[in-house]
């Protein structure tokens, strides 16, 4: 894994985050921010800075993401969720094409 | 050939051809080759406020794990600890994630050896949980 496969999620709280880009894009609106062209800044440092999520929920997120690379290549397990983060991790999801 | 085996054979050509265009376009629309991407586990790795996800394999030792986080953070592989949070056990090199019950998920935390050549002590701050509260002091939304 090279430093350019990765991108840094920043939480509210200012928490970083490093993950695999391929696990990044199942959000459609990480995947839009790193991908389109030119304009976003977030791109070209392969940050991204997340001021409405809070630290605990993006890391709910992050693995996420990498319970779903999971379970697409097939394997069967639960993703499991704490109910108190439910309502905030709905927010974020929405907000994330999740 | 006799032209019927003939236009057999192109027949079956033809219809390879339009599979594979198919197939890659889908490929492309969904972001490259790979959108499905094998991965056996990962571990989350952390040091102060920085979690480094990395994907690995059971099979992997920790000295393949601390080569990974060196391409991240430019930091030696000998200058680097790593210590299973769970049970805080140092994490042998030369021993495999399997071998030292390392399994998908597990929060493993880096050290960095200090300036004095000892290591540093393990350093993960946590978020503070009342930050919602803190922000919406009313509590509505």
């Amino acid at each position: 894994m090279r430093k350019e496969d990765t991108v840094k999620l920043i939480s509210a709280e200012g928490f970083e985050f490093v993950i695999d880009k391929r696990a990044a894009m199942v959000s459609q609106t990480i995947r839009n921010m790193l991908t389109s062209p030119g304009s976003f800044a977030e791109r070209e440092h392969g940050e991204v800075t997340f001021p409405e999520i809070s630290t605990t929920i993006l890391e709910k997120i992050c693995q996420y993401f990498y319970w779903s690379l999971q379970f697409a290549s097939g394997k069967d397990t639960e993703f499991p969720i704490e109910p108190e983060l439910t309502l905030e991790l709905m927010m974020a999801a929405n907000y994330l094409h999740t | 050939m006799s032209s019927k085996t003939w236009d057999l054979f192109l027949l079956i050509h033809r219809f390879h051809l339009l599979m594979w265009k198919t197939l890659a376009k889908r490929s492309i629309r969904s972001g490259g080759l790979y959108r499905i991407v094998y991965m056996a586990m990962y571990i989350r790795v952390k040091r102060s406020k920085t979690t480094y996800f990395l994907q690995c394999d059971p099979t992997e030792t920790i000295l393949d794990v601390k080569q990974k986080l060196h391409t991240l953070i430019d930091q030696p592989i000998n200058d680097q600890r790593l210590i299973l949070v769970g049970t805080g056990e140092i994490l042998d090199d030369s021993k495999t994630l399997a071998d030292q019950k390392v399994e998908n998920d597990a929060v493993v935390a880096l050290t960095l050896r200090k300036d004095d050549n000892e290591f540093e002590d393990v350093n993960i701050v946590r978020p503070n949980d009342d930050f919602y509260q803190s922000r919406d002091p009313d509590g509505s939304w």
